[in-house]
């Protein structure tokens, strides 16, 4: 996680301050050395390490199904967000975040350490989404194990 | 002063007594935690009241009232343990290459694809989330941007 950026700001300008394109170059691949991707924003340009929705207003059906199934996924991360303000909703009120009177970032951040703690001790909603049942995501491992939050202690201690 | 309600009410039902006690041990809390104007509070309590505090949008006097503190212990209190906290723990938040092994990763992306992705090179997604916040004359709001890169891990 990256941030807090005061003010509405140029997206390339923020992609680039969040070093994720550097931390990307350096982790994001196979283990023979293929790049791996995350997919994001279409205001971004695509490269080997970032992937972005199609645009224009004259997609073939491949990009648009493309786009939709992305689209799908994409819903994960928003829902990060939102079970962060929805555990915690005072981060959600405007009238509580007071500029310069509280340190609105650090407050932010505890807050999303405490929801990681949350979602170490509670069945979470990425699990739920991507928990077919009777369908082994990957040969030779068991979808909870894949899936399934670290224990609190192993979270906050390995 | 010690709290001896029911934890399911402070928290929200978000954490039981069992987890809160479970966090404070985790979480390395100091005992007793000590604001900078000197006001001590054990630190089961302290957590208490920071979760108290977040769960829901209340006013620091109505948490002073349930919790029979001062105002400005509240305040104090649930500010020093949140930096406590961010403190210790902020660089979990960064990417964990111990954790995002490539091997891991592979994992990540072709479950990605078994739900529905046309690649199997996607591993995760990233997300700018804005939250508002305001002056501290509360005349006028702002925005701050947050980036999160999130991968099947379960944790932002």
């Amino acid at each position: 996680m990256f941030g807090p950026v005061d003010r509405r700001r140029n997206d390339a300008f923020l992609w680039q301050e969040s070093n994720l394109p550097n931390i990307l170059e350096q982790n994001a691949h196979t283990p023979d050395g293929a790049p791996l991707q995350v997919y994001g924003d279409p205001a971004y340009s695509i490269n080997s390490f970032i992937l972005s929705p199609y645009q224009g207003a004259q997609l073939t059906n491949d990009q648009r199904q493309w786009n939709r199934s992305m689209s799908r996924l994409r819903i994960v991360a928003e829902w990060a967000f939102k079970e962060i303000v929805n555990t915690f909703a005072f981060l959600d009120l405007v009238k509580n975040q007071k500029h310069l009177l509280q340190p609105v970032g650090v407050q932010f951040r505890a807050a999303v350490l405490l929801h990681n703690a949350h979602v170490c001790l509670h069945k979470p909603q990425v699990t739920q989404y991507f928990n077919i049942e009777n369908v082994n995501i990957v040969e030779g491992l068991m979808e909870d194990e894949l899936l399934e939050a670290p224990q609190l202690s192993e979270y906050f201690h390995n | 002063m010690k709290w001896t309600g029911g934890a399911s009410v402070l928290t929200g039902k978000r954490f039981t007594q069992s987890e809160v006690e479970e966090l404070v041990e985790v979480l390395q809390l100091p005992n007793p935690i000590q604001a900078n104007n000197r006001i001590t509070e054990e630190s089961r309590s302290a957590l208490y009241m920071l979760l108290a505090r977040l769960v829901y949008p209340n006013r620091l006097c109505d948490l002073a009232i349930k919790f029979g503190w001062s105002v400005e212990w509240v305040s104090r209190i649930s500010t020093e343990t949140q930096t406590i906290i961010h403190n210790r723990w902020q660089r979990l938040l960064r990417w964990d290459a111990e954790r995002l092994r490539p091997e891991q990763l592979v994992k990540y992306a072709q479950a990605i694809q078994q739900k529905g992705a046309p690649l199997g090179t996607v591993l995760g997604l990233h997300r700018w989330h804005n939250s508002r916040y305001c002056s501290s004359d509360l005349s006028s709001a702002h925005l701050l941007q947050w980036l999160e890169a999130k991968t099947l891990s379960q944790i932002p």
